[in-house]
C-alpha cells in the first residue's frame, strides 16, 4: 500500500469500517511511514478537540435578554 | 460503521446535562407542557436553559455571529410555534437540536446552490509531498485553533464535520438531513478532516 491509498482510508481505518485485510495493510503502512502515521495522529487530535467543542463555553454569546426581547412572544398565540 | 464508543459517550453527555438541569427545577418536558398550555414564563425558562447550546450550534454551522444570532431567534420562534408537538418521546435537547439543525440547513438551501451545499468532490485536499512538511504529528490541537480552521472550511465540508464529529450524528442521519448518499457523507467527512489538518498546520506555521 502506498501513501495516497493509505491517506484515503484513514477515516475508515479509525472507525473500524475496513475489512480485515485492508486494516492490516493500513496498519503495516502506518508502522513504516512516519508521514502517514503523523497524519493519522493529527486526525486523532482533531477528533478529540472536536468532541470537546460540543460542550464548549468559549463563544462570545450574544445577550440572551436582548434576543428574548426580540422574540416578542407576549402577543403571539402558542400553537 | 461508526465508533460505538463515541455514540455512547455522546448519549452519556446528553443524559448528564439533562439530569443536571432537571435537578434544579421542573423538567424540560414539564416546561414544554406548560408552554404549550400558554405559560410564557415556562417557555422563557426553556429558552434560558437552551439558548447557549442553540447559539453554539448555529455559530458552528454558520460561522458568522450575526447570522448565528438571527438563526437562534428563528429557532426559538419555531420552537414556540411547535412546542405542543413535543411529547417527551426523546430527550428535549435531542429534539431541539434536530430542529436547530433543520432550520440552519433550510436556511442554507434557500441561499445556496446544491454545489455549495456539497463541497466539490475533487482530490483529497491534502497530499503528502515528502520533504515539504514536518514529519510526525502535531503536539496538540486546541479548541480555538480548531474553531478558527472550521470557519475556513467550505460549507459542505464544515456541515458534515459539525454534524458528525462534533454533534455526534451518524452518517445515515447526516445523509438523510442533507439529502445525500451515505457514501458522500463519509467521503466529505474524510476530506473535511484532512483539510482541517492542513489549515491548523498552516495556522501553527504562521505563528
Amino acid at each position: 500500500m502506498d501513501c495516497s491509498e493509505s491517506l484515503e482510508l484513514l477515516s475508515e481505518y479509525r472507525s473500524g469500517a475496513l475489512g480485515e485485510s485492508q486494516t492490516l495493510l493500513v496498519r503495516a503502512h502506518l508502522s513504516g511511514c512516519v508521514d502517514c502515521d503523523g497524519v493519522f495522529k493529527d486526525l486523532e487530535l482533531i477528533l478529540r478537540a472536536a468532541a470537546s467543542l460540543r460542550e464548549t463555553n468559549g463563544y462570545a454569546y450574544p445577550d440572551e435578554n436582548v434576543v428574548w426581547q426580540r422574540l416578542s412572544l407576549s402577543n403571539k398565540p402558542i400553537h | 460503521m461508526d465508533n460505538p464508543e463515541k455514540i455512547s459517550e455522546q448519549k452519556e453527555r446528553e443524559d448528564v446535562s439533562v439530569a443536571e438541569v432537571e435537578k434544579k427545577g421542573p423538567s424540560d418536558l414539564e416546561l414544554a407542557q406548560k408552554s404549550a398550555a400558554g405559560d410564557t414564563s415556562a417557555f422563557e425558562e426553556l429558552y434560558r436553559r437552551h439558548f447557549r447550546r442553540v447559539y453554539a450550534l448555529c455559530m458552528r454551522m454558520m460561522g458568522n455571529p450575526t447570522e448565528a444570532e438571527d438563526m437562534t431567534q428563528e429557532v426559538f420562534l419555531q420552537l414556540f410555534n411547535k412546542i405542543g408537538m413535543f411529547r417527551g418521546e426523546s430527550a428535549f435537547t435531542t429534539w431541539l437540536h434536530r430542529m436547530t439543525v433543520n432550520q440552519v440547513l433550510m436556511h442554507f438551501r434557500k441561499k445556496s446552490t446544491r454545489s455549495e451545499l456539497i463541497t466539490d468532490e475533487g482530490e483529497t485536499p491534502v497530499q503528502i509531498v515528502r520533504g515539504t512538511e514536518n514529519p510526525g504529528s502535531m503536539a496538540t490541537v486546541d479548541r480555538i485553533a480548531l474553531e478558527k480552521a472550521l470557519q475556513q472550511l467550505p460549507m459542505g465540508y464544515r456541515t458534515v464535520f459539525v454534524l458528525h464529529d462534533i454533534e455526534g450524528y451518524e452518517h445515515y442521519e447526516v445523509a438523510e438531513m442533507l439529502g445525500i448518499a451515505e457514501g458522500t457523507s463519509k467521503s466529505q467527512l474524510h476530506k473535511a478532516r484532512l483539510k482541517l489538518r492542513q489549515l491548523i498546520r498552516q495556522q501553527a506555521a504562521s505563528k
